[in-house]
C-alpha cells in the first residue's frame, strides 16, 4: 500500500512539470534547451530530407506515419532474420525464422514488445541495440506525434489552436509535421529522460556492458549442469526506454522478475514508477496545449479515478484468495518484490499499455487477473503514449455521440457537430476490437493443437484471451503458458497487433481532420458541456457498459469462473 | 495452478533456474504440450492467408483515409 501511494504521488508531482515541458515542446513553443536541441533537431531535418516548416494535412499526416512504419518495419524484419551473418553477436545468435521475425517486428513496430522469443538467448546484440531499442525510441514518438495531431484537428488546426481563433471553413487544415514531432519528442522528452534513468538503473547494478557474459560453475549441483552462462549486455539503458516508452519488452525473457534486469528495491521504484511517468505526464499536457484547461483536468481526473479503481481492485484481489492458494500464487512472483510490489505493477503495467512485468501473470490471482484483462480491454487508463489519451478521445467522442442521442440534441464536440462519416469511423474502431479479440480467441480454442495451452481448465481460456487482448491493446505483457512461438500464434498474433495499433491511432486523426474543416457554433446554454463531474461520470459508465456488452462472456468464461472454482474447491 | 486437470501450468522452468515466461522453445515443460509444428501449415495456404490479409488491410486503410467517401 505504501508503494502505490509513494508511486501514484511521484507520478504525479514529476508527471505535473514534465506535462507542461511536453505541452510547450510540442506546441514549438520556446522552452528549456532550445539552444542544445534546435541544432541538433535541424541535423536530423537534414539526414531525414524533411523539412521543419511545412505543416501536414490530416491525410497526409497519417499517409507519411504509414510509410515511415512500413520502410522500419520491413528493415527491421530483415534484420532479426539475417542477426547471424551480422557483426555485434559474440555469442553467435542464430537468424529467426520468418513468423517469429515477423511477430518480434510488428510487436515492436506497434510498441507492443510482446515477446515470443527470448531476449537473451534469441537475439544479438546489434538486433537488440537497433532492431528493438531503436523501434522502442520511435514507436512511441509516433503514438505521440498522433496524439498531438489529433488534438490540433479537435481545435480547427494549427493555426487556430496557436492564435486561438477559427479560419475558413470546409478546408483540410495543418494538424502539424510528423517528422518535427518525432524529432522534438524524441531528442526533448524521451531521450534526456533514457539517459537518466539508465544511469540510475546501471548504479543499481543492472548491466551495462557490450562485453560477452561470463562462464560459470552453479553452486547447486542438482541444476544438473556444468557450467552455466550468465547473459549480459547494454541492459540498463534499454531497461529505462522499455519502461518510460510504455514499450516493455525487456533484455531477459523473464523480464523484470530477473535480479539481473531488476535487482533491487530501489530499481523497482524506478521502474514502477517509469511505467506510470510520461502516459501521467500526457493527461497534464493535455490541457496545457490545447489552451483548455478545464479540458485537460476532465482527462487528468477520469483517468486518475479509473486508475486508482483498477489499481485498488487489482491489490484487494491479490489479498483475497483463499489462504489454501496463497502459496501456490507465490510460484510465478518473486520473493524479493513480494504480493503487493507485484500486483502494483500488473495494474500498472496493464492500464498504461506497458506490458512489462516483474512477476509472472498467470500467477495473480484470477480475479486480479480479470482485473488486467479489463485494463487492456478499456485502454485507455492512462493507456500507452498517445494512444491511451487516443483511446480515450475515441471514448469521448462516443459519449458525445449518446448524450447527444439521450438529449435529442445534435451531438457537438467543441462547437463541431459530429455527424454520420465520423460515426461510422467510431463504429469501425470499436468493432475491430470484439471481432479481432472475440474471433481469433473462439478459432484458437476451437483447434487444441494449435494453442498449445498448458492448461485445459477455465484458466487456459484466460490465457488465450490474454494473449490476444494483450496483442490487441498493445500492451505486450503475457498470462503465459501457451507454447506461443509457432507459426499459428506468430502470424495471428501479428494481425491482431496490428489491427490494434494502425486503426487505433488513424481513426481518431481522421474524425479530427473531418471535425477541423467544420463550421464552429458558438457554444450557448443549449451547448452539452463535457468537462464537468456528471460527464465524466456518463463516460465512465459508457466505456463500463461497453466493455461488458462486448466482453462479459468471455470474462465470465476466464476469470470469474476461475475464481468461482478456486472457491468451491 | 487452479485447475483441476491437466498438467502444472508453472512448472516451465529454465535450465538456469529462473521460470522463462515468453520463450517457450527453451522450456521442457512445454514440450510434452502439442502445438502446430507437429502439423505445419502448407506453403501456399499462408501465400493466400498472407493475399487476403493483405488486401482486407489496404481496403481497411482506404476506408479509414477516405471517409468522406462511405
Amino acid at each position: 500500500m505504501i508503494e502505490f501511494v509513494l508511486v501514484m504521488a511521484l507520478a504525479i508531482a514529476l508527471g505535473w512539470p514534465l506535462g507542461q515541458y511536453m505541452s510547450r515542446v510540442m506546441r514549438g513553443d520556446p522552452a528549456p534547451g532550445d539552444h542544445l536541441f534546435l541544432p541538433l533537431e535541424r541535423v536530423v531535418y537534414r539526414l531525414l530530407g524533411a523539412s521543419a516548416q511545412g505543416g501536414m494535412t490530416w491525410r497526409g499526416y497519417a499517409i507519411h506515419f504509414l510509410l515511415a512504419n512500413l520502410v522500419l518495419g520491413l528493415v527491421v524484419w530483415g534484420l532479426f532474420m539475417a542477426q547471424g551473418a551480422l557483426p555485434l553477436n559474440p555469442d553467435r545468435v542464430p537468424g529467426m525464422t520468418w513468423d517469429l521475425a515477423l511477430h518480434t517486428m510488428v510487436s515492436f513496430l506497434t510498441n507492443t514488445n510482446q515477446q515470443h522469443y527470448s531476449g537473451q538467448a534469441q537475439l544479438s546484440y546489434l538486433s537488440q541495440m537497433v532492431g528493438i531499442v531503436g523501434l522502442q525510441v520511435i514507436t512511441p514518438m509516433f503514438g505521440l506525434a498522433v496524439l498531438v495531431a489529433t488534438l490540433r484537428g479537435l481545435f480547427g488546426g494549427r493555426e487556430a489552436l496557436q492564435s486561438n481563433g477559427d479560419i475558413r471553413e470546409g478546408v483540410d487544415r495543418d494538424v502539424g509535421n510528423l517528422w518535427v514531432d518525432v524529432t522534438r519528442g524524441a531528442l526533448r522528452i524521451l531521450l534526456p529522460l533514457c539517459l537518466v534513468w539508465s544511469l540510475l538503473l546501471a548504479s543499481q547494478g543492472v548491466p551495462s556492458t557490450l562485453a560477452r557474459g561470463a562462464d560459470v560453475t552453479p553452486i547447486d549441483a542438482s541444476a544438473g549442469m556444468a557450467t552455466q552462462h550468465i547473459p549480459v549486455g547494454p541492459v540498463a539503458p534499454m531497461v529505462a526506454v522499455k519502461q518510460l516508452g510504455t514499450n516493455g519488452g525487456g533484455w531477459y525473457g523473464p523480464n523484470s522478475t530477473v535480479a539481473l534486469e531488476n535487482p533491487t528495491p530501489f530499481s523497482n521504484l524506478l521502474q514502477t514508477l517509469a511505467i506510470l511517468l510520461i502516459p501521467v505526464a500526457i493527461a497534464c499536457m493535455v490541457g496545457p496545449f490545447t489552451g483548455r484547461r478545464r479540458f485537460g483536468t476532465f482527462v487528468f481526473a477520469t483517468m486518475l479515478g479509473m486508475s486508482l479503481l483498477s489499481t485498488g481492485a487489482a491489490m484487494l484481489a491479490e489479498h483475497a484468495l483463499p489462504a489454501r492458494a496463497t502459496v501456490a500464487s507465490m510460484e510465478g512472483k518473486e520473493v524479493r518484490n513480494g504480493v503487493d510490489a507485484s500486483a502494483l505493477w500488473g495494474a500498472l503495467t496493464t492500464q498504461t499499455s506497458n506490458g512489462s512485468v516483474n512477476a509472472m501473470h498467470d500467477s495473480m490471482a484470477p480475479l486480479t487477473g480479470g482485473v488486467e484483462i479489463a485494463n487492456m480491454l478499456v485502454n485507455a487508463i492512462w493507456g500507452g503514449i498517445g494512444c491511451g489519451a487516443l483511446q480515450f478521445i475515441v471514448y469521448l467522442l462516443l459519449a458525445v455521440f449518446l448524450a447527444g442521442l439521450m438529449t435529442g440534441r445534435t451531438p457537438e464536440l467543441f462547437g463541431r457537430k459530429i455527424e454520420a462519416p465520423e460515426v461510422r469511423l467510431l463504429a469501425l474502431l470499436i468493432l475491430l476490437q470484439p471481432l479481432a479479440l472475440l474471433g481469433f480467441t473462439a478459432a484458437t480454442l476451437a483447434m487444441p493443437a494449435l494453442t498449445g495451452n498448458s492448461n485445459p481448465g477455465f484458466h487456459g481460456i484466460s490465457q488465450v484471451f490474454y494473449e490476444y487482448a494483450s496483442a490487441f491493446a498493445n500492451n505486450g505483457s503475457g498470462f503465459e503458458g501457451l507454447g506461443d512461438n509457432t507459426v499459428w500464434w506468430n502470424t495471428t498474433a501479428s494481425l491482431v497487433l496490428a489491427l490494434g495499433r494502425f486503426p487505433a491511432l488513424l481513426v481518431p486523426l481522421a474524425i479530427a481532420g473531418l471535425l477541423a474543416k467544420k463550421r464552429v457554433a458558438p457554444e450557448g446554454a443549449g451547448t452539452l458541456r463535457v468537462e464537468t463531474p456528471t460527464f465524466a461520470l456518463t463516460l465512465v459508465s459508457i466505456v463500463v457498459i461497453l466493455t461488458i456488452l462486448q466482453f462479459m462472456p468471455a470474462l465470465v468464461l476466464g476469470p470469474i469462473a476461475d475464481h468461482l472454482q478456486l472457491l468451491s474447491r | 495452478m487452479f485447475t483441476p486437470a491437466g498438467p502444472p501450468p508453472h512448472s516451465d522452468f529454465a535450465g538456469d533456474g529462473s521460470r522463462i515466461s515468453h520463450c517457450k522453445d527453451a522450456t521442457p515443460a512445454l514440450d510434452r504440450i502439442p502445438h502446430s509444428e507437429d502439423t505445419p501449415m502448407p506453403p501456399w495456404l499462408i501465400a493466400t492467408c498472407a493475399l487476403c490479409i493483405a488486401l482486407a488491410a489496404a481496403y481497411l486503410l482506404y476506408v479509414i483515409l477516405n471517409p468522406e467517401k462511405f
